[in-house]
């Protein structure tokens, strides 16, 4: 990841937080969604009504010429409004933390503290970031959009319309389980056969979650 | 005439001293036939695959991930720094001692910081068999016992400190009399590499977190 105190390009930011296509097995063929924009509505009717989510994740790196998998492991906590907490646990520790208008980042037991609204590009993070976590990224101007459904699950494949971005990544796909209608896996793809596989597991939601957790000595 | 001694007397002082450093006389040291590579190599077997966490500070700028260093079965390595969402920044592909550049996201795509890295990981993954003129001797490192390899190449001088008491690895390379970059590893908890350099506000830390085995079967 790249942080710059100043001034961040957008691109890195992207290049941290934005992700591709995916793969899903098992599941059931994907058709196209018939009413797009009545399924964005539900979505984002859903969004509003979070107020909090937990989750542990399982992210999964396949590079084209790599045999084995780079797996890392943690859990995120989020608690409107934009309050969040990204933890990786394995192979290191290292966590995002976004509250109170600060975002900090903390590497073992190093801890570099950022100002979101001093930056546009830090206000990036927080906004692909929260919206990632409650469902709601596929607002943005920024993707062209295609829905898709099988019997258990939604899939939005999401294809970034700036150059730069295309760059970074070629698509993104979001899939959402129909029972709650909250992102279950978010596929990354750079190419074919480079993607990044965040699955989110032992989800809850709209429980109580303490300030304590949005700081850094949590 | 009262700046004469104050410019140069540290000048000449400094050339007597690196002039008569035992790590800076490639003709004192023993001429050996060949050299121990095994001894000499700083990321160890060649045929694993390490994952690094990884930390670039470049001038204000930060750059966080993972480090992936991967041997071909066609004997290229590939060196990939990935951000923690797994997304590619840079891929260099080293071969013959020649760098390609694979792939490479916008913010690290400047000559000056590709040429300066690609200096780097030739450090880490130069094949000795290819240096020629070269001295073996043994040195004190800290109270302890330590080999000592040096060697020119590439218009720098290399100096290799090897301790296997201490469980450290060391090396520098120089331009003339002036030390360029320093290369600071630790092993006796994993692999920890540190990479400061001299001249250019660029600080590299590398700590090993998994060892993923050997070659890909492509």
């Amino acid at each position: 990841m790249k942080l710059k105190k100043t001034s961040l390009s957008f691109v890195s930011i992207l290049t941290v937080f934005l992700l591709p296509i995916a793969i899903t097995a098992g599941q059931g063929t994907f058709v196209p969604v018939a009413d797009q924009e009545q399924l964005m509505e539900k979505i984002n009717q859903n969004a509003l009504e979070i107020e909090s989510i937990q989750s542990s994740f399982i992210q999964k790196k396949q590079l084209e010429y790599l045999d084995e998998t780079i797996l890392s492991k943690g859990k995120f906590w989020f608690r409107k409004e934009n309050n969040l907490r990204w933890a990786y646990e394995e192979p290191f520790e290292y966590a995002i933390i976004i509250h109170g208008g600060k975002f900090q980042i903390k590497d073992g037991e190093q801890i570099s503290t950022y100002d979101i609204e001093s930056n546009a590009a830090f206000r990036e993070i927080n906004d692909l970031i929260i919206g990632m976590v409650q469902g709601n990224l596929m607002e943005r101007d920024k993707f062209d959009l295609n829905a898709f459904e099988n019997e258990q699950q939604y899939l939005l494949k999401l294809v970034p319309r700036e150059i730069q971005m295309r760059d970074v990544i070629d698509q993104m796909e979001v899939y959402f389980d129909k029972a709650d209608l909250m992102v279950s896996e978010i596929v990354m793809r750079e190419s074919e056969k480079d993607f990044t596989v965040i699955t989110f597991i032992d989800r809850s939601i709209n429980e109580i979650i303490p300030n304590a957790v949005f700081t850094t000595a949590y | 005439m009262r700046l004469f001694p104050t410019l140069c007397l540290p000048l000449l002082i400094n050339l007597l001293f690196h002039s008569c450093s035992p790590s800076a006389r490639l003709d004192q040291v023993e001429q050996a036939e060949c050299i121990p590579a095994a001894k000499f190599r700083p990321l160890g077997d060649s045929s694993e695959t390490l994952l690094f966490k990884s930390h670039i500070a470049f001038f204000r700028e930060h750059y966080s991930g993972l480090f992936l260093i991967k041997t071909m079965p066609d004997s290229s390595t590939h060196v990939v720094f990935l951000s923690e969402l797994g997304l590619n920044l840079l891929d260099l592909r080293y071969k013959d001692d020649q760098f390609e550049v694979v792939s490479v996201q916008e913010f690290l795509n400047k000559p000056s910081i590709l040429r300066t890295l690609e200096n780097d990981f030739r450090t880490l993954l130069l094949d000795l068999s290819a240096v020629g003129s070269f001295g073996l001797d043994e040195t004190i490192e800290d109270g302890l016992p330590a080999e000592l390899l040096i060697f020119r190449y590439r218009k720098k001088k290399y100096v290799y400190f090897n301790s296997e008491v201490k469980g450290t690895y060391r090396i520098l390379t120089k331009k003339g009399i002036f030390k360029i970059v320093k290369f600071n590893m630790v092993r006796t908890n994993g692999l920890e590499i540190e990479i400061v350099h001299k001249h250019v506000q660029l600080h590299i830390t590398l700590q090993l977190v998994n060892q993923l085995g050997g070659h890909a079967d492509r």
